[in-house]
């Protein structure tokens, strides 16, 4: 299960993603959705702390969003939390503010690939894995 | 693929026995994802995100195993498992860190961890260390409690050290090393197979076969055949020789359970072979000589047998050189606390759960009531508690309504006794009602025809009172079976 840097497992083909009957790819989709629309307010809570320069704060909070979205396999935006993460470990506002512009465009790109995606698979069911 | 060995008891939904799992992290997207998938693989989760969540949470429910953040918010990973291991040892904790460093590692183990696995999870890998987090747990508590439970029987498998077990270890020994039919009698599930493997135990003939006979289990016409055998032709049917309960025994022990419920001709045959220990399998030209311990038992009264004719009164005498009775579990209450431990300890291993304790309340539920199933009935009930719920402790709440009732009915019984002693006042009309009730269903064998016709009420209204007063059929039913019997 190979994934490019900007895909998710939306775009595996439907018997290689993750128990892909309709039900479990509908409520995974949802899942990345939910995490994507909350992540500006885990961005803005950085920027929050990043006024008050408390960079182990920061670095905390890359961090947990380097590992979920990784997990989702957001995998652009898990990177760019772990430059955000050295960053705070190198007490670099400007690289982080910066890095987070960065991540805030990916979400928006992220978000944007999932709603077109959902847009074209809502035609009918498709193969499940197990058949 | 499934590693966890599940074996559903009958009449069980498979889904009541499915592993419970704990994902503690403080990100709820993660936790909801993990959740996504545990879900779809069949077990059951619950998602927490601070530690304080995750003791509330124990403390309600027993998951199979506790999937932990290393960098929760509000406490350290690594503190954590050790605490889990120090309170919960036998939940195994798989750790979630994004660091997958050999110190790490080291350090999650050195705590107690059972492994850990890395951010981004790979769903695949956490299916495949779920799977083998909890066959290992399984295993390592059926180990553990089988061990104690070999450890903590008091006599030969039997639990309970009030006095009237210890009189029957003392006369199991006693009568163990002789060759003496021994005659064990006592109410259903107060243990008297139990009894007859531990004189077996005990004898000198403890190498040898131990072969049990349940008469009402094997039919009328077979019986015969079942304990002397037959040659292969010697009925339509004998399709190949059989080798009877009593030759099988030869040199052991042959436990003859529910004796009672033979018939006269089998029973005439048995008195001869107790007289000389002699079987002639059906159709045979010649009768052999066999060496044969026998054991007998009933929860009947052999005597109300013997003057109904369904006892042989030689038959009986035969039997009964040495007689041995077990008492009933009401009367001997010091041992339920020791059973309901034993019982729950095994019933955790079997179903790869946590042994539950019981809660003060429930105990002193337990401890009053009377059990007319006795031991048997307290370990099916056990056995069903530690199936149905996930929880640490057992609460009053989910043992049934016979055994809470059974306790409020015995306060009722009381105070009613000491108002009337005391004429300071008398009982409340719905308090009568109840008892009266519980009084003709008693009297009239459990018919509720008939004792709305004593009481002067109809069936339906009835009815109605027993299911508004709570009041349990199936323990007036067992009570008056027990006093039948007695």
């Amino acid at each position: 299960m190979r994934l490019g840097d900007n895909d998710t497992i939306l775009d595996l083909p439907p018997n290689q993603r993750p128990r892909a009957n309709l039900k479990s790819r509908q409520r995974w989709a949802q899942l990345i959705c939910e995490y994507l629309q909350d992540l500006p307010r885990q961005l803005d809570t950085i920027r929050a702390i990043l006024e008050i320069k408390d960079y182990t704060k920061i670095k905390k909070q890359a961090h947990r969003i380097k590992g979920t979205s990784g997990t989702y396999r957001l995998d652009a935006i898990s990177e760019s939390a772990a430059q955000l993460e050295r960053s705070a470990d190198a007490q670099n506002p400007d690289k982080i503010a910066t890095t987070l512009n960065n991540i805030v465009s990916l979400v928006e790109m992220e978000s944007g690939r999932l709603n077109s995606h959902a847009a074209l698979s809502s035609d009918g069911p498709e193969r499940t894995a197990d058949g | 693929m499934r590693l966890y060995p599940l074996t559903a008891p009958k009449g069980l939904q498979m889904a009541e026995l499915v592993p419970h799992i704990l994902t503690v992290d403080d990100d709820p997207h993660l936790v909801a994802v993990i959740e996504h998938f545990v879900l779809e693989w069949g077990y059951t989760h619950c998602g927490v995100n601070s530690s304080a969540q995750m003791w509330k949470e124990l403390e309600e429910k027993n998951p199979s195993i506790i999937l932990l953040d290393i960098a929760l918010g509000d406490a350290d990973g690594i503190t954590l498992v050790s605490q889990l291991r120090q309170q919960f040892p036998s939940i195994p904790v798989i750790m979630i860190t994004v660091h997958a460093t050999i110190e790490t590692a080291v350090r999650s183990v050195k705590a107690g961890a059972y492994d850990f696995i890395c951010k981004p999870l790979d769903f695949e890998r956490l299916r495949i260390e779920i799977g083998k987090a909890i066959a290992h747990n399984y295993l390592s508590l059926q180990v553990k409690a089988f061990q104690s439970a070999a450890l903590n029987t008091d006599f030969h498998g039997m639990v309970g050290r009030s006095e009237p077990m210890r009189n029957v270890y003392r006369l199991i020994e006693t009568v163990a090393p002789t060759d003496a039919t021994v005659l064990l009698l006592g109410e259903t599930g107060t243990g008297k197979e139990l009894a007859a493997r531990a004189i077996h135990e005990c004898s000198k003939c403890c190498n040898e076969p131990f072969i049990a006979v349940n008469a009402p289990a094997i039919p009328h016409e077979l019986i015969e055949s079942a304990l002397f055998g037959h040659e292969k032709g010697a009925f339509t049917g004998a399709h190949r020789q059989h080798i009877g309960f009593c030759e099988q025994a030869n040199g052991g022990t042959l436990f003859l359970d529910e004796f009672c419920e033979m018939d006269y001709g089998v029973q005439a045959k048995l008195l001869r072979f107790l007289e000389d220990h002699i079987v002639q399998r059906v159709g045979a030209k010649s009768p052999h000589k066999v060496s044969v311990r026998v054991i007998a038992a009933t929860n009947r009264d052999p005597n109300v047998q013997i003057e109904n004719n369904k006892l042989r009164e030689d038959f009986y005498y035969r039997l009964s050189v040495v007689g041995i009775e077990l008492a009933p579990l009401r009367e001997r209450p010091a041992d339920i606390a020791l059973l309901t431990r034993y019982f729950l300890n095994i019933a955790a291993a079997k179903y790869g759960k946590n042994m539950p304790s019981v809660m003060p309340k429930a105990m002193r539920l337990i401890e009053g009531y009377d059990w007319p199933g006795n031991v048997r009935q307290l370990e099916h009930l056990l056995d069903q508690i530690v199936i149905v719920n996930s929880t640490t402790k057992i609460t009053p709440e989910m043992l049934p309504p016979e055994i809470a009732n059974a306790a409020s009915r015995r306060r009722l019984n009381t105070d009613t006794q000491i108002r009337s002693n005391t004429d300071k006042c008398m009982p409340s009309i719905p308090e009568m009602e109840q008892l009266l009730i519980i009084q003709a269903l008693e009297l009239t064998a459990n018919s509720v025809r008939a004792a709305a016709k004593h009481l002067g009420l109809s069936e339906a209204t009835l009815y109605r009172k027993i299911r508004k007063y709570g009041i349990s059929r199936t323990s007036i039913k067992a009570r008056t079976a027990g006093k039948t019997r007695g």
